[in-house]
């Protein structure tokens, strides 16, 4: 049986000219990019355009690319970039819209806030399945970024950290902090389900 | 270690962080400890919650309109697709080595026809004489002979 190349060998094949090898890495990470976007941005609007950003953005540097990290963590880092960029974007876009008021806010430096609805609240207007994801959203992008990596993508500590280009201690403390702001932020659902 | 610390170390232990005498604490801990249980049942829960809504699926297409997008943003920004810039790259090497051996060759030959001028007008020594008449495979047959026949 023949075994399908590993990420160096599609890597290795790209850089020496095999455009059809950068497909194959397309086809292998299309569903983890799109979701690690959905999850930090909170809804489904642009995901594919934003995924082929990040394929864009691959396509540009990868002949540059040295494996001096594995290439998803490589590839997971373009794509927290680009979410990290568009939510810059959409807060500009915000500040200078009617809506500014009357929306969630997501800033880096922003505490969740006391005045969101509360996971109650959501729970009468969505899913229960939505309720975590609405909390994922209540997080500060950095928070929020280590908790889909290593929650959704089941990626260990050292890879986060080479992902992020953090420390693995400044990747424990943020997954712990993230874990406990949602805690909070999902007690009374937890009550509920008690 | 006290009930605080070990309720600090539940993060890390979910995710099969902690070994040795670390994780024989906090498993022991467990046993007992009915409010770390429901903290780390709630870690789960998180877990849970977001990997059920990472439910994303792309078309069957996307990998070879993503493909198409990317040579219609190159083919307009001018940028180079791997095969042109491995081409393009191995042209510049080329030229270099090219132009290098080109001035190389015509250093050498400036230096053989300054060598023989000299020769010819009476300026180099003996010893230069007698190299430039050694060597001759490095200057022309032409050279030699017509810089014996002027001395003469």
């Amino acid at each position: 049986m023949k075994q399908s190349p590993d990420d160096f060998q599609l890597v290795r094949a790209f850089q020496s000219g095999d455009e059809k090898a950068f497909e194959e890495l397309i086809k292998r990470y299309q569903r983890q990019v799109a979701n690690i976007i959905y999850l930090t941005l909170g809804n489904r609007h642009a995901v594919e355009d934003l995924t082929q950003e990040v394929f864009i953005r691959a396509f540009r540097s990868l002949l540059r690319f040295e494996f001096d990290a594995s290439f998803y963590s490589w590839l997971y880092r373009i794509t927290v970039n680009l979410c990290i960029d568009e939510i810059r974007r959409r807060r500009i876009k915000r500040t200078f819209s009617l809506e500014f008021f009357s929306e969630e806010r997501m800033s880096e430096g922003e505490k969740p806030s006391k005045k969101i609805p509360t996971p109650a609240d959501a729970l009468l207007e969505s899913e229960k399945k939505d309720i975590v994801a609405s909390a994922l959203q209540k997080l500060r992008p950095p928070h929020r970024s280590v908790l889909i990596l290593r929650e959704y993508e089941d990626l260990t500590y050292e890879e986060i950290a080479q992902t992020l280009r953090i420390s693995v201690q400044a990747v424990k403390s943020r997954i712990f902090r993230a874990r406990e702001e949602m805690r909070t932020l999902l007690k009374e659902y937890f009550q509920e389900r008690t | 270690m006290k009930h605080q610390d070990i309720q600090n170390r539940l993060s890390e232990y979910i995710d099969g962080e902690l070994a040795g005498p670390v994780l024989s604490a906090v498993e022991a801990h467990l046993s007992t400890c009915s409010e770390c249980v429901g903290i780390v049942s709630q870690f789960r829960n998180i877990r849970a919650g977001i990997k059920e809504r990472a439910d994303v699926e792309l078309s069957g297409s996307f990998s070879a309109n993503a493909l198409r997008s990317i040579r219609l943003q190159i083919d307009e920004s001018g940028n180079w697709t791997p095969a042109e810039f491995i081409a393009r790259r191995t042209v510049l090497a080329l030229s270099i080595v090219v132009l290098l051996l080109v001035g190389l060759t015509s250093f050498n030959f400036q230096e053989e026809e300054i060598s023989v001028e000299r020769y010819l007008r009476g300026e180099a020594s003996d010893s230069a004489e007698s190299q430039i008449l050694f060597n001759g495979d490095e200057i022309s047959k032409d050279d030699v002979l017509m810089a014996a026949v002027s001395k003469q």
